[in-house]
């Protein structure tokens, strides 16, 4: 009876101090994410695609016409992704730190003005839940709510419809 | 040929009296040291084993809520009361004359339509054999035509799009555009690192 | 100990209830403690369980007989295993050990996923936590297995002789891990209809899941096919009965959505259709539960006890409407990313291949059914036993053997004609000489023939894939025979892993067929007298009964009867069939007495002796044989597939390379700054 009472209470203590301990002591949040594997991202899945339909080929599944139309359409994929992948890195290296902290801080300012935090957008991904995310959580795209210029790579201040480092209007 | 509800009796009332007189044959055996501990079984003869009769009464489901049909469950089933007992009735049918269909009938007018392991394909039983199949079928068939459908406009589009090639020469269908030598490297770069 | 495992029983119950709470409720979108403490609270439920477990295990072990569960279920002098698998011999042991599982696999993925999917977690563990809150509310309030008896009996009734077999400690846990882990895909499946994450992220998050509840689930039916072979005595191991069925419709329609997520992963379409069939399996496997507890069909093997099938009943009306109606929300963001094209393409075999497995699923639930319906429509009861099966299933089953030959052939898109026939020679050869050569011997069971040749042919196929793979890879990559092999399967271990499991499908096809041609005879032999069966081989056996010895053994008293086994006069040895009657410590008899088979097993055939009595209480006994062909092949096949679908799990594969070798990666929450002065902190990187 007493071992059962005291069983009782430690148990009782386990669960409790398993289950709340995430309010008590709260991990960081900003801890890093590990990306996407890269079989699973856009660019990974277009490489495989393209190697895979090779194989095909060579092991006489494909017919050299099919896999020319596949091909074809698998490249204009891979290169797509690289090239999304490519304007993110470069915009990335160019962007000077305070000029980026400034623009997120006039982000989240014209955000709390607007009233309600408007959840960012992802545009194959669909809402995101951090509000003040930069990037989907996801794929890694850019979000709307911090848009870069597609051609000079400078970031976009939220409302502008031209970029303000080159002056190339803001893609759709 | 059809046994009708008061010969059946009969002829199962028959078998019954049969099976007491007959002398256990147990020649050339001596009595086991604790004989309860087994379950007492009739002598196996012929008739137990004769194909015409074990094929009947795989048709035939036991009554005792085992749920098998009275061979498996007499063959398996030790402690079974039933099955050793609608045997008895089905080899005295057989006894007396009555082919497979008057003996599955007979039964069937005794116990009912659950006898049956299978219903009788006839009436609503007939949906439960071939709604299955027609569904798979049905379904497999709109499938088929609407593939087949959009494979003739996949094909037609096709050749319009050809015909417009033809007219406009090399129209790029890329959403890339013409990608430059440069990119059409680093593609290769990428693929050549895939592991594979 | 049962204070101590009630007291787990409400503690698991409140904290599951208080994560499912915090899940649903949503506000943990914007404050993270609260998303933690969602998913935590399946660390505490698994917690409380698993000591409740240890108090049920306890209380077996101390022979508590007490408690109404031990002194139903156990004896004094059951051995020891037997009384540690008691723990899920009855309805309220199964149902803690459900709950208890379900509370390892909730808690165990909520560790092993990716933080890249953290934000479907907190739904994922709602979901977990609501079905297991369903599993202890049943139990506290239907089948609790920490009831007491108002006295303390002096012995147990024991374990049912059927369950005293080394296959029921392993069959029964398997299955229940296949019907449980099938939760995890659930979901997950609910988790992005709710978060409306609708794109792969979900199906990359819960792939391993798919595969190891699929994998579970074909061990615990094969297990189960095993025991009742061993065990029932009947000399088969498939029966059609409405467990077994239940058992196998969550397998159909996992089987079809491994193949269909394919084309969502490849293509982007199917997707409603894929999110249909993980819900379908969960509530199948709820309904499976279902009809083995609430003894609504009669079977077998149902131990239906109190009013635990209402409870089942409710929960299963429940979910379904839950997950219809967020499946109906959700309908439009689920379109598809592209269209079929073409009827002879990969995309359209799998279509087949789906409407083949869901077809075969639903007509074995129709027959499951039909009795019920027949009794609502025409009044009439009727049986819908093995022969209704296998004259609806067996040509569906065919043309699935079929597909499984044909799916591989037929490229992704489309195929043309003349790659066509390049693909169909060799297989459709390979039938065709196995279907020659098995005529030539004689077999004319038309059933049975159609299923060797597309056995052939599906042979043919996989023989070919391998063959031309590894062809190329040599002549691509210039690789010796053996490293193209080995290259092949670790490079895509998907496609040959899951062609592997297609052979294991074939073998257990090919057994089946064989079971057309199993002899069987009742005979009743004095010792010394013997009696001669005819193999399907032309071999003949000929079988002399030696005698019945009884002796005392373990918890039992055993009558053993014996035959001496000689194949064409040549001596093969003895085989030996028991009787045990099995008793409590006290020396009373227990059960009635059970038969012991003795089987002897060769890739050929099996010969199957049981001991169906003694005359008259003397040493004359009466024996059924039967000679059942290509038997083994079934738990080869079992084997096959165990193996091919560990392949398609193990990590690894292709890789592609590494996306950047500077610069940032994506997916960072606030990774601005640090991203921006260039420096990555160590760790994030791939494969970390």
């Amino acid at each position: 009876m007493v071992l059962e009472i005291v069983g009782a209470l430690l148990t009782g203590g386990l669960v409790l101090w398993l289950v709340f301990q995430p309010i008590v002591a709260p991990a960081p949040t900003n801890e890093p994410v590990e990306p996407e594997p890269a079989e699973e991202t856009r660019r990974g899945v277009a490489l495989l695609a393209l190697k895979e339909i090779e194989f095909d080929r060579a092991t006489g599944k494909l017919s050299d016409t099919d896999f020319e139309t596949l091909k074809a359409r698998y490249t204009d994929d891979a290169l797509l992704a690289l090239r999304e992948e490519e304007g993110q890195e470069r915009r990335m290296a160019a962007a000077d730190p305070d000029q980026l902290i400034a623009d997120r801080l006039q982000t989240l300012r014209s955000a709390k003005a607007a009233g309600a935090a408007v959840p960012p957008s992802c545009p194959s991904c669909g809402p995101r839940p951090e509000a003040d995310a930069l990037f989907c959580s996801n794929c890694g795209s850019t979000l709307a709510a911090a848009a870069f210029c597609s051609s000079c790579g400078s970031s976009l201040l939220p409302d502008s419809r031209f970029c303000s480092g080159c002056g190339t209007a803001r893609a759709a | 040929m059809s046994v009708g509800r008061r010969e059946f009796l009969r002829l199962a009332g028959g078998a019954a009296l049969g099976a007491r007189l007959a002398p256990q044959d147990t020649a050339g055996a001596d009595p086991l040291f604790r004989p309860d501990m087994v379950q007492q079984r009739p002598n196996a003869t012929t008739a137990d084993n004769d194909p015409i009769v074990t094929e009947i009464e795989r048709r035939l489901k036991c009554m005792c809520g085992c749920n098998l049909d009275i061979y498996t469950c007499r063959t398996t089933d030790f402690t079974c009361t039933y099955s050793p007992e609608l045997h008895k009735e089905l080899l005295a049918l057989k006894a007396g004359g009555a082919g497979p269909e008057a003996i599955v009938t007979a039964f069937v007018a005794k116990y009912g339509e659950q006898i049956l392991m299978a219903p009788k394909p006839e009436g609503f039983n007939l949906a439960g054999y071939l709604v299955p199949g027609a569904v798979v079928t049905l379904v497999g068939a709109a499938l088929a035509w609407v593939l087949l459908r959009r494979a003739g406009r996949a094909r037609r589009d096709a050749a319009l799009a050809e015909a417009e090639a033809a007219k406009a020469p090399k129209a790029q269908a890329l959403r890339v555009g013409s990608p430059d030598a440069a990119e059409l490297e680093r593609l290769r770069e990428a693929l050549a690192e895939v592991e594979d | 100990m049962t204070l101590l495992g009630q007291f787990c029983l409400w503690l698991a119950l409140i904290a599951s209830a208080w994560g499912a709470g915090v899940a649903f409720a949503g506000r943990w979108r914007t404050r993270p403690e609260l998303a933690g403490t969602a998913t935590a609270s399946t660390y505490g439920v698994c917690a409380a369980l698993l000591v409740a477990a240890a108090c049920l295990w306890k209380g077996l072990f101390a022979h508590d007989f007490n408690i109404e569960y031990v002194a139903q279920y156990t004896s004094r002098n059951l051995p020891e295993y037997y009384v540690f698998s008691a723990f899920w011999a009855g309805q309220k042991g199964s149902l803690l050990f459900w709950a208890t599982i379900l509370s390892i696999f909730g808690a165990t993925v909520q560790t092993v996923t990716s933080r890249r999917h953290a934000e479907l977690m907190p739904y994922v563990a709602g979901i977990t936590n609501v079905v297991v809150a369903f599993f202890i509310l049943t139990m506290l309030f239907a089948a609790n297995p920490f009831e007491r008896l108002p006295f303390t009996p002096e012995d147990g009734r024991g374990l049912n002789p059927q369950l005293q077999n080394p296959g029921m400690t392993i069959h029964p846990p398997m299955l229940y891990l296949g019907y449980i882990s099938i939760t995890i895909p659930f979901a997950f499946a609910m988790a992005s209809l709710l978060s409306k994450r609708l794109d792969t992220g979900w199906i990359h998050a819960m792939r391993k899941w798919t595969i190891l509840s699929w994998l579970f689930l074909s061990a615990g039916i094969t297990l189960g096919m095993w025991w009742a072979y061993v065990e029932l005595g009947w000399g088969g191991y498939w029966a059609w009965d409405p467990v077994e069925n239940a058992s196998l419709l969550p397998w159909l329609t996992m089987t079809a959505f491994l193949h269909s997520v394919m084309i969502q992963e490849k293509r982007g379409m199917l997707k409603r259709w894929n999110v249909g069939l993980v819900v379908a399996s969960f509530l199948l496997s709820i309904f499976g539960t279902f009809i083995t507890r609430s003894g609504i069909i009669a079977s077998v093997h149902s131990f239906a006890q109190g009013n635990v099938g209402t409870f089942f009943l409710v929960f299963l009306i429940l979910i379904t409407i839950a997950s219809s109606a967020l499946l109906y929300a959700r309908w439009p963001l689920l379109e598809p990313e592209a269209e079929l094209e073409s009827l002879a393409s990969r995309e359209a075999a799998f279509l087949f291949n789906n409407l083949a497995l869901v077809g075969i699923a639903f007509s074995v639930l129709w027959g499951t059914l039909f009795p019920i319906l027949s009794e609502a429509v025409q009044g009439t009861k009727i049986t819908v036993g093995p022969p209704f099966f296998n004259r609806v299933n067996v040509p569906l089953g065919l043309f699935l053997l079929a597909l499984t030959g044909i799916g591989p052939l037929i490229a992704w898109r489309k195929a043309s004609a003349a790659n066509l026939q390049r693909q169909f020679i060799v297989p459709s050869v390979t039938g065709l000489v196995v279907a020659v050569a098995l005529l030539a011997i004689g077999i004319r069971d038309g059933w049975a023939l159609a299923a060797w040749t597309l056995a052939g042919f599906v042979l043919g196929t996989v023989g070919q894939e391998f063959w031309r793979g590894i062809r190329a890879r040599v002549k691509i990559h210039g690789e010796s025979v053996l490293l193209a092999f080995n290259h092949l399967i670790s490079r895509n271990r998907r496609r040959y892993g899951g062609y592997i499991v297609h052979v294991g499908i074939l073998t257990y096809f090919v057994a089946f067929a064989g079971m057309a041609f199993k002899v069987t005879q009742e005979v009743t032999l004095s010792p010394g007298e013997s009696a001669e069966l005819k193999s399907p081989y032309g071999h003949t056996y000929r079988f002399t009964h030696l005698g019945v010895s009884q002796y005392d053994q373990l918890n039992r008293w055993v009558s053993a009867a014996s035959l001496d086994v000689r194949k064409d006069g040549v001596p093969q040895g003895r085989i030996t069939s028991e009787k045990r009657q099995h008793k409590d410590s006290f020396g009373r008899n227990t059960f009635e007495p059970s038969t012991e088979v003795g089987i002897w097993s060769n890739a050929r055939e099996d010969l199957y002796v049981v001991y169906a009595g003694s005359v008259g209480g003397t040493d004359r006994a009466t024996y059924a044989i039967s000679i059942n062909p290509l038997v083994m092949w079934v738990w080869l096949g079992a084997g096959i597939l165990i193996v091919g679908g560990l392949i398609t799990m193990w990590p690894g594969g292709a890789v592609v390379g590494s996306r950047r070798r500077t610069g940032v990666e994506a997916g960072y929450q606030t990774p601005l700054t640090d991203a921006a002065i260039g420096s990555r902190p160590e760790g994030a990187g791939i494969g970390s």
